[in-house]
């Protein structure tokens, strides 16, 4: 019998797998890099280019607003070209992008890059698919965390060196140099990654991928709650093509900003006649049966929560260095340094929520990580000049804590809802994270930081009532091996 | 019946009626077969009539061999042949028996004869058997339509004789068709006793007149042909359907999904009766267990489902099939499958343990391999893939990676998820089968073109295998991912990337990798002779060209030709002043 395969996992290991982990959590880490080299270096950014306050709240949120529609057109690109060539096109074409936003003279070139740019987000569907392809079941769930949580670190590592690296540089350009610096790195890494994985793990059958397309539903509620689902998707980008539309910032005009709109209707026509589509014997009344079917609610309910959790993630880690700059009036460097001190928790937070799960409950693990976002935002609420700047430091580094092993909570739960459609309920849990990142930062334009957080604190609470009423103890029918050798059914609580 | 779970399985009612009639003796036999369950679901109900004909001294023993033999030896053929295949195998072998039989103890050519009219019905679907002059019909909606043809010749006035039948000739041609079945619908049998002194029209308004009682119907239809001064033996039987066995997509979702899943299993822990030693191999798609069965001791190898497929019906299938497959191929060089000696309570399978590592890994060890290692491992994977095409089993996936080879050089293949058995392909099943890609660099082209797979894809799988053992690379540079490649990439010769390869070698090896499938080798023995002994079609044929064996040789001297060529028109057309 062939052995291939080592007993234990460590990651310090040769192992075919375990190599391909590595190259795929540093290809993440890279993408977020790049995905946040921006706001670290926001303030000099702001002088060098004498940018107003709506002009930079208009680039944090452009950051996060394509990401949305690329996480689908990702997943089926994926699908058709696999995993290894995606990763490397996105990492080749951001860190191309990042030349045009790094030689930038005015605002509407860095906004048109960082709009762009917005792609590279979308780098964690395709390294999900690579890990899902090279681990056994058992192991997926620790490389999952592992993946999610070094790979988000890269946004820490970015707060902490690149204003360095700008101070180094030296000067006004200063900021050039680091942006440009991290596209270098992200496109050498795409074509080491391209040269170093494979998609599969050699002489594997190959099965021909499922179809991504509308989600499965089991019933004509859940088609309804399904369609009301693809709103917020919409409406973030028109909230975003308003903002920058003649109302508000007049970055685009009038009639672009109706194009839009147009173009955002019918996309959201397609998705419901999409979904029609794939559900149509359930919608005309052939029963879903029993082994297929599952509670649509449960995926919205998780969906809101990642939307509190990731996307206030994405919000707070784009403003916190300005944040702290401005607050304290800390040198860029340092700022950077203590702003990263809530995406630096990813890095163990991700994977013990995720692993945490496995024995807490996942239901209770999330009401905790909902509850402790909620104080941990309400705590934050309060950083000012008057509390200081240990305060800050550590409520930020407290709330990320709980906010990351949410994240990681969300995710060890979404293959409990239903397994064969993962991929599918993974893209639309992880697009309302976005989603949450788009509202979140269009806020944070409108009011006052203590405003913002207080906000924040608030739909925490409501994820938490949503999550207390609508997400179950997933049941699974997982035969449990009895010390007599007899086998009883368990649910898997 | 259709209480039972798994596919819905056909139900029927049949009712019978026999008569010697103004004869001595009644050479006519009949007969309606519902198996057990398992063979039910996979076989389906057999039903026939046959006439043994009146000039032959053993008609009555004619006739019912045909019957009994279609009855049960169609169940005791393989349950992976489809109904065609194993129903012609049946009555050939039938026809052949009593075309000896009469040869050998009666002299005469007409010594065992009998017509014979059969049908299998399986998953909503009737497949005819009909030779001869007996008849089915089928009554549906009160409309009577005869299903089979009379195989007669009037030779003149009254006289007409059987063109057609079993045990004339050494040779026989049988009609089949299928027909879709549906509930209610009425088959009806007849010999010609019977449908030559009523008219269709009467015996479909016997069997109306009485619906719940078809014995009854069937002895008036006998009655009434009696009374029209039939003077032949005269027989009818009725079959209703009650269900013709459609395939419920809720009833085979509770079967697949009948047993769970096994939880996480850790080397030390006992599982069903086994202790398990250690892990084998785990994948995104199996775990594969070393185990020891508690009971006798023996070593076993125990592969368990992933839960990552948990709720995906089609994975079930496919790997319920594997294990099927694996029990029905029996051969020293495919790993066996041992049948379950306990009732097991979650969905896993065990085979034996063989200690040996992939050839992948093999070739890896053995970096200088001779021609005559290489045909020993080639001629034992054909012995086992033998098995396979004998049971009209495709592999579809032979890799490297797919066979074993332990110290002392025994190779078997493993692996039979992929694999393709005629027999269910035709079980009408709801759950959609995946479009297998196969393995890059192993599968035939046929696989992106839209041509059904034949054995022949098996022997292009194996060829390269061949290639690979000799030269370390495979035949086309690299597998075919999509159709361009299929016509882009060319066959590079062995003999180029390892000088000791023999020109025969590689015109055998370049036959079983030919991407036209009708130009491939034929057969696995083909193959094996080919790369033992220099075979003079493939090579005398044809002398390589030069623009083929070294085509930048060729455009070199092309070139040069033509350069020397102009220049001497340069000096012929413009000559020196």
């Amino acid at each position: 019998m062939p052995e291939t395969t080592p007993r234990r996992f460590t990651l310090f290991s040769a192992e075919p797998r375990i190599k391909v982990l590595h190259y795929t959590w540093l290809a993440f880490f890279v993408s977020f890099m790049v995905w946040f080299n921006h706001a670290p270096l926001m303030a000099s950014i702001r002088t060098s280019l004498k940018l107003s306050d709506q002009e930079v709240a208009a680039l944090l949120i452009l950051n996060v607003a394509l990401t949305i529609p690329a996480r689908i057109v990702i997943g089926m690109l994926v699908d058709k070209f696999g995993p290894k060539l995606m990763f490397s096109l996105l990492l080749g074409v951001s860190g191309l992008l990042c030349i045009p936003f790094a030689l930038a003279t005015d605002f509407s070139t860095l906004a048109l890059s960082r709009f762009l740019l917005a792609i590279v987000g979308a780098g964690f569907v395709v390294g999900i698919r690579m890990i899902g392809e090279w681990f056994p079941a058992k192991e997926t769930g620790l490389a999952q965390g592992i993946y999610a949580g070094f790979g988000n670190f890269g946004s820490a590592a970015a707060a902490v060196t690149l204003p360095t690296i700008a101070a180094l540089a030296g000067g006004e350009n200063g900021w050039r140099w680091a942006v440009g610096l991290t596209g270098a790195i992200a496109v050498i890494y795409a074509v080491m990654f391209y040269v170093s994985v494979s998609n599969t793990p050699k002489g594997s059958t190959y099965f021909s991928p499922k179809k991504m397309g509308a989600l499965e539903l089991s019933s004509r509620f859940d088609f309804v709650l399904y369609v009301l689902m693809q709103i917020p998707l919409v409406l973030a980008l028109a909230l975003l093509a308003w903002k920058l539309g003649p109302a508000n910032l007049k970055l685009i005009s009038g009639l672009t900003t109706n194009l839009i709109f147009g173009a955002l209707a019918a996309l959201f026509a397609y998705q419901v006649f999409d979904a029609v589509r794939i559900n149509r014997p359930m919608l005309s009344g052939v029963p879903v049966p029993p082994l297929q079917r599952y509670k649509f609610q449960q995926v919205v309910a998780l969906s809101l929560a990642y939307f509190v959790t990731f996307g206030s993630e994405l919000a707070v880690v784009s403003i916190l260095p300005l944040l702290f700059k401005d607050t304290f009036a800390l040198s860029l460097a340092f700022a950077g340094f203590v702003g990263a001190s809530f995406g630096f928790t990813t890095f163990f937070a991700r994977p013990a929520g995720g692993g945490l799960s496995d024995h807490f409950g996942r239901r209770r693990l999330m009401l905790l990580c909902m509850l402790g976002t909620a104080v941990g935002y309400f705590a934050m609420s309060f950083i000012g000049p008057a509390t200081g700047l240990v305060f800050g430091v550590t409520v930020t580094f407290l709330c990320s804590l709980f906010v990351n092993a949410g994240n990681g909570a969300v995710y060890a739960m979404l293959p409990l809802i239903k397994r064969r459609l993962t991929g599918q309920i993974a893209g639309i849990v992880g697009a309302f994270g976005n989603v949450g990142g788009v509202l979140f930062l269009t806020l944070y334009s409108f009011v006052t930081p203590q405003t913002f957080f207080f906000v924040a604190a608030g739909t925490s609470l409501v994820g938490l009532a949503l999550i207390y009423f609508f997400v179950e103890e997933p049941k699974g029918q997982i035969a449990e091996e009895m010390a007599d050798g007899s086998v009883t059914m368990i649910d898997v609580a | 019946m259709t209480k039972t779970m798994g596919l819905k399985k056909p139900a029927i009612s049949v009712g019978q009626h026999s008569t010697a009639g103004r004869k001595d003796r009644n050479d006519d036999s009949y007969g309606v077969l519902i198996p057990e369950p398992v063979l039910l679901e996979t076989k389906g109900i057999a039903m026939a009539i046959a006439d043994g004909m009146s000039s032959s001294e053993a008609a009555k023993e004619a006739s019912e061999t045909c019957v009994r033999s279609f009855l049960t030896d169609y169940f005791a053929t393989h349950q992976s042949w489809t109904v065609k295949t194993s129903v012609e195998r049946v009555l050939s072998a039938v026809n052949r028996w009593l075309h000896s039989q009469s040869e050998a103890h009666y002299d005469s050519g007409r010594g065992m004869v009998s017509t014979f009219s059969g049908i299998v019905l399986k998953s909503s679907l009737a497949h005819i058997f009909h030779a001869g002059d007996s008849r089915i019909y089928l009554i549906r909606d009160g409309a009577i339509e005869r299903l089979t043809n009379d195989h007669r010749v009037r030779v003149s006035g009254k006289q007409e004789y059987l063109s057609r039948a079993f045990g004339i000739s050494r040779d026989l041609a049988v009609d089949y068709r299928t027909l879709p079945i549906e509930r209610g619908d009425i088959l009806l049998f007849t010999t010609d006793g019977v449908h030559d002194f009523l008219r269709d029209g009467q015996m479909a308004n016997i069997v109306r007149a009485e619906p719940n009682d078809l014995d009854g119907a069937a002895a008036r239809i006998v009655a009434a042909a009696f009374a029209n001064n039939s003077n032949d033996n005269l027989t009818c039987q009725i079959v209703r359907i009650d269900d013709p066995g459609a395939t419920d997509q809720k009833a085979l979702q509770q079967r697949l999904s009948a047993l769970p899943f096994p939880p996480e299993i850790s080397p030390g822990s006992t599982f069903e009766g086994y202790k398990i030693v250690r892990e084998l191999h785990l994948s995104n798609r199996t775990q594969v267990y070393l185990a020891e069965d508690q009971e006798t001791h023996e070593r076993v190898v125990i592969k368990t489902p992933s839960v990552n497929f948990e709720d995906d019906a089609t994975y079930i299938e496919m790997f319920t099939r594997e294990e099927w497959v694996g029990q029905l191929v029996s051969s020293p060089h495919v790993l066996k499958v041992l049948a379950p000696k306990r009732l097991r309570k979650s969905l896993y399978y065990v085979t034996e343990y063989f200690e040996g590592q992939t050839l992948r890994q093999w070739m890896l060890d053995h970096p200088d391999r001779d021609l005559e290692a290489v045909r020993g491992i080639v001629e034992q994977i054909v012995k086992g893939l033998r098995v396979f095409h004998r049971k009209e089993i495709l592999h579809r996936d032979l890799k490297p990676e797919n066979i074993l080879i332990d110290r002392s050089g025994l190779v078997k293949i493993i692996d039979f998820g992929s694999s393709r058995v005629a027999g269910i392909e035709e079980i009408a099943s709801p759950v959609g089968r995946p479009a297998l890609l196969g393995t890059e660099g192993y599968t035939a082209p046929e696989y992106h073109r839209d041509v059904q797979p034949t054995t022949r894809s098996d022997i292009y799988s194996l060829g390269v295998i061949a290639y690979e053992l000799l030269t370390g690379q495979l035949p086309y540079g690299r597998g075919f991912t999509t159709r361009r490649d299929v016509d882009r990439l060319a066959y590079i010769p062995a003999t180029q990337l390892n000088p000791n390869v023999p020109r025969w070698v590689d015109a055998a090896l370049a036959k079983a990798v030919h991407k036209d499938p009708l130009q491939r080798t034929e057969v696995l023995s083909a193959l094996v002779e080919d790369l033992r002994k220099p075979n003079t079609a493939l090579i005398t044929n044809r002398a390589v060209p030069l623009i083929e064996r070294n085509p930048i040789a060729f455009w070199k001297v092309v070139s040069l030709v033509l350069a020397v060529v102009n220049l001497c028109l340069l000096v012929l057309l413009f000559p020196a002043r």
